[in-house]
């Protein structure tokens, strides 16, 4: 049994058959004699015969990621934090139960309308653009993001460009009227849920206690229903208390989701709901289980759509190989309600990742985050093989609470790589959909 | 040893095409800088404005593809969306000479075209939607400056690089053929036009070197009919071809023997030394 750890910066081993190089993180099926003495050899540590293994396999290639950051990349993505407030109190909130440690505010419709301009200055006729909006709870400000999708699209058509919209909301707002509107604008709905029933409503309640799973439901059922153009997601954030995967993504599945996804949740302002190494590792099994039930079901031509699993493998199926975990601080940024420019979502109101205003991008300030989060310079990534799948981990929990997940991405990826090349020769017609 | 490539990356660089040698992989490719010998990448720039072809290397428009730009045939583009496509060469005409432009009776503007894939780096974001481009208003056999004062200025559509999603060179920009056309002719002609280490990469050139009672090397230039193993060292001559060439010469392999007689004349040199 090959184990997930970092043995070599140029190769790793994973499933019964596959060698994974991160220089473009290619991924190749080698016969067991091969896998053998490439598994000696990684054991030995000795950097220099495995290279020269590589070469003589015939696989060595440039260095096709080099130590250059990118530099003022144009924008492709904004998120508006439309609303720095919310209904619920989340302990493990990283935006501190929607206003990000400062005063509760809207962003007014000027602030969204300069955003949206932002967002097409640079943009040509066929691109595409994305435009989200988070909060908080956005649908606390439901009139600006209503304005700002409709005055988005105008853009778009004038330019010739594409615009594809997402909200990610708590659903205790959500009207039938949303639903709509979301279909119509075919926007990509992902609905935060961590469980069913009483485990979410522990972990998701009301600002005064109140569970609001049923009040979740009743909301989303309508938009289940509707959803054509639109898609409607679930998002589950797992913390040491809803660490049932299985079950979770087995009724969620069941409710008409149209995918569910798991995002470990790894540094909170609190530090509430953070998982230790142990929850990680549960976590990981849990995981690996729930990508199991996924195999199973693809082989049987079934629909099973476990966004952790799908995405990876999609990813690993074009080889993505990327010196940042995101678009964060790049092609996507965030904006707050008082129009002030941020890495991402979770860096609004943080000097961290503070690059400008909607009236022009910070480009020093970005560069130098650039620079300073290329994967080269993180540690100990520099030693890891899945250096360029993780892109050295979300800027934001990096930053707050160092790399704590490390064995859990490898796990998963390791998994996930096995996966590919058993799945890749059973079912080669699933890859071929893009 | 079994190794099979199986996801999109690891299939792009190790791609080996079903019936194709081995000399078609990217790293055992025979090519310095351009063109090369398995195919010539410039004519990608051929067609990256929608109507008219350009030169792959020049800035001269070749053909016209649509009736609306016909004033363009001939003529040379200065500016692509305010940015220069030539720009002037400038240096000092001798050593230590003060930097002046170097124009000459065949370039009087010392204008100088820039590569496709230089000039158009800051506009190919733009693929896909129409910039201001300007060019010559006639057409001219010579290069010109980027201010050159009598212009005329289309819109023209800027093609995409790409096709969408994918690593593969757009149709469009490319017709069949294209990529393939104006290679060098490394096993004709350029065996001995490029002397001296230059191309191609593989070729021998300075042969049957040993070291002379002097201390200093000596062998022959591996064009050279008249070459012995048996001469001794002392007396090995490296005669360098002279330029112009001189076609007929029997000094040296001539083009029509590289042509007609390669199995014959081109001997096996292994190690730097002739195989008999």
């Amino acid at each position: 049994m090959i184990s997930p750890a970092p043995r070599s910066p140029s190769a790793h081993l994973a499933g019964e058959s596959s060698l994974f190089l991160p220089n473009g993180s290619r991924v190749f099926s080698i016969d067991a004699e091969t896998f053998a003495a490439l598994d000696a050899l990684l054991s030995s540590g000795d950097e220099n015969a495995i290279e020269q293994r590589l070469r003589d396999l015939g696989v060595d290639v440039p260095p096709l990621i080099d130590d250059v950051p990118v530099s003022s990349p144009p924008l492709r993505a904004l998120s508006l934090a439309v609303a720095q407030k919310c209904n619920l109190g989340c302990t493990y909130c990283y935006a501190q139960q929607g206003d990000f440690g400062g005063a509760a505010k809207n962003m007014p419709l000027d602030v969204a309308m300069r955003a949206v301009t932002l967002l097409f200055d640079d943009v040509a006729a066929g691109e595409r653009v994305n435009l989200s909006f988070l909060g908080g709870e956005p649908l606390v400000n439901r009139a600006v993001i209503r304005a700002a999708t409709v005055r988005a699209c105008e853009l778009a058509e004038e330019r010739g460009a594409r615009v594809t919209f997402s909200i990610t909301t708590n659903g205790t707002l959500l009207t039938e009227d949303d639903g709509e509107f979301f279909e119509r604008y075919a926007f990509a709905v992902t609905l935060s849920i961590d469980g069913i029933g009483a485990t979410h409503d522990a972990l998701r309640p009301f600002k005064g206690g109140a569970g609001t799973y049923e009040r979740l439901m009743k909301n989303a059922a309508p938009l289940l229903a509707k959803q054509r153009a639109s898609q409607v997601s679930a998002r589950v954030t797992v913390t040491p208390r809803n660490l049932d995967l299985q079950t979770t993504l087995d009724e969620l599945i069941a409710l008409g989701f149209h995918s569910v996804g798991f995002s470990p949740m790894l540094a909170s302002p609190t530090a509430s709901g953070e998982l230790d190494d142990a929850a990680l590792e549960t976590m990981l099994e849990q995981m690996i289980a729930c990508g199991e039930t996924f195999e199973r079901r693809l082989m049987n031509g079934e629909r099973y759509p476990f966004a952790n699993i799908v995405n990876a493998l999609r990813e690993l199926h074009k080889g993505t190989h990327r010196p940042y975990p995101c678009g964060a601080g790049a092609g996507y940024l965030g904006v707050s309600a008082d129009g002030a420019l941020a890495a991402c979502h979770r860096f609004v109101n943080d000097d961290a990742g503070a690059m400008g205003t909607v009236a022009a991008i910070d480009r020093a300030k970005q560069n130098a985050w650039l620079d300073e989060r290329h994967v080269h310079r993180q540690q100990p990534c520099d030693r890891c093989w899945a250096r360029y799948l993780c892109g050295g981990g979300c800027h934001h929990e990096v930053l707050a609470r160092g790399r704590t997940a490390c064995d859990y991405v490898r796990g998963w990826l390791h998994y996930a790589i096995g996966a590919y090349a058993r799945l890749l020769d059973a079912r080669p017609e699933w890859f071929a959909v893009t | 040893m079994k190794l099979t490539p199986k996801n999109q990356t690891a299939k792009q660089l190790l791609h080996r095409a079903e019936g194709n040698p081995p000399s078609t992989l990217p790293d055992s490719a025979i090519a310095n800088c351009y063109p090369g010998l398995e195919f010539d990448f410039r004519n990608v720039w051929r067609r990256i404005f929608v109507g008219i072809v350009m030169h792959e290397a020049d800035s001269y428009v070749v053909g016209v593809e649509d009736a609306r730009y016909a004033s363009l045939q001939g003529c040379r583009i200065l500016k692509v969306d305010g940015n220069d496509m030539t720009t002037i060469l400038r240096g000092p005409r001798v050593a230590n000479g003060p930097t002046v432009e170097l124009a000459v009776p065949a370039n009087p503007d010392a204008a100088w075209f820039m590569e496709w894939s230089n000039s158009l780096s800051r506009v190919l974001h733009k693929a896909g939607s129409t910039v201001t481009c300007e060019f010559t208003a006639q057409p001219s056999d010579i290069q010109r400056r980027p201010d050159w004062p009598d212009t005329q200025t289309v819109e023209l559509e800027i093609r995409r690089f790409f096709e969408p999603d994918s690593p593969v060179i757009a149709r469009a920009l490319v017709d069949p053929g294209d990529l393939t056309q104006s290679l060098c002719s490394p096993w004709q002609n350029d065996y001995r036009e490029c002397a001296c280490y230059y191309w191609a990469s593989s070729r021998p050139d300075y042969v049957d070197v040993g070291t002379s009672s002097k201390g200093l090397s000596a062998g022959f230039n591996w064009m050279d009919h008249d070459r012995s193993l048996d001469t001794p060292v002392d007396e090995r001559v490296y005669l360098p071809d002279p330029r112009p060439r001189t076609p007929t010469d029997p000094t040296w392999i001539t083009y029509d023997q590289l042509f007609q007689e390669w199995q014959t004349v081109l001997q096996f040199i292994v190690g730097g030394k002739d195989q008999g």
